[in-house]
């Protein structure tokens, strides 16, 4: 007869592989699309990482609005993915139920748009210097088609909100407000005072960004929405 | 705080949707006060206790009492 820590081994096992899972083909998909794009573009990624590319070296502000931006397109898809497929909405617990998937799926759908261009906007913007592109007209045209997509998606969800949505806005928006004063009044007092260096331009989108993301987790769970699926 | 919004719903036979759609908010609001993580603001407490026709402080109860 098999011990209890003996019996829960696999069962340890699957929810590792679970977990590692999803990192593992994002990761897969990534360096995928990252050598195609290295191949065949001719963008020397590598390079950039090292710093021996046509443009400069990747910096510290360029790294952190890359991840950011990263998640938020990797937020975009997986919530896409819920709003389009219910069986995995509700799985994932974006959605109660298939009457919930209904009338949510279309503020959903908005959503991953909002946050997708955004992303993708953060995306570009960071590694505008490193890949040398400039702010040629692709990048302004891709860039403005981008913050289309945010603003767009804000219009068509304010339009949308109830008390309750907005009630959660707010909060989200007190706490983004109230964090970007702390961290980067902050800092900038602290620059002023020549005691560290300036935030970049780049930098205040990456900490607006962060703190609103924060911003929302925290009103989210203050009301307790993220312990419990409505 | 505390009410008795679920009773009277079910007491109606109405699903959260179809309240919701009477009262013109979303579902997840009609959800989010059944299970006390959100207070309604106070034309929408009105508006439901005309839907149902008990008065606001029948369908939301505060313990709060004046100090003497």
């Amino acid at each position: 007869m098999m011990s209890a820590a003996e019996e829960q081994k696999p069962f340890l096992f699957i929810r590792l592989a679970k977990w590692l899972s999803l990192p593992l083909i994002v990761g897969f998909v990534f360096g995928f699309l990252i050598a195609i794009a290295d191949d065949t573009l001719g963008l020397d990624i590598g390079g950039v990482l090292s710093g021996a590319s046509q443009g400069a070296a990747i910096g510290a502000s360029s790294i952190v609005a890359l991840v950011t931006g990263g998640l938020l397109v990797l937020v975009s898809f997986v919530v896409a993915a819920g709003a389009l497929f219910p069986g995995y909405g509700i799985k994932a617990k974006m959605f109660a139920d298939r009457d919930d998937w209904e009338d949510q799926r279309g503020l959903h759908l908005l959503s991953a748009l909002g946050c997708f261009g955004w992303g993708a906007a953060m995306v570009l913007l960071a590694l505008v210097e490193p890949l040398g592109l400039g702010a040629g007209p692709a990048v302004l045209a891709a860039l403005a088609a981008f913050v289309a997509m945010l603003a767009y998606s804000c219009w068509a969800i304010v339009r949308r909100l109830d008390e309750l949505w907005r009630d959660l806005n707010q909060a989200m928006c007190t706490w983004a407000f109230y964090g970007a004063l702390v961290f980067g009044g902050g800092w900038s007092a602290l620059a002023h005072l020549d005691l560290a260096p300036p935030l970049a331009p780049l930098d205040w989108i990456s900490l607006l960004t962060i703190l609103s993301l924060v911003g929302s987790v925290i009103a989210n769970g203050q009301r307790g929405i993220l312990t419990e699926k409505l | 705080m505390e009410n008795r919004l679920k009773h009277h719903r079910e007491e109606r036979g109405w699903s959260q949707g179809e309240l919701a759609r009477r009262l013109g908010v979303s579902r997840q609001t009609i959800n989010a006060v059944e299970t006390d993580k959100y207070d309604p603001s106070l034309p929408l407490a009105l508006r439901m206790s005309k839907l149902f026709e008990v008065s606001v402080p029948e369908l939301f109860i505060d313990h709060w009492e004046p100090k003497e």
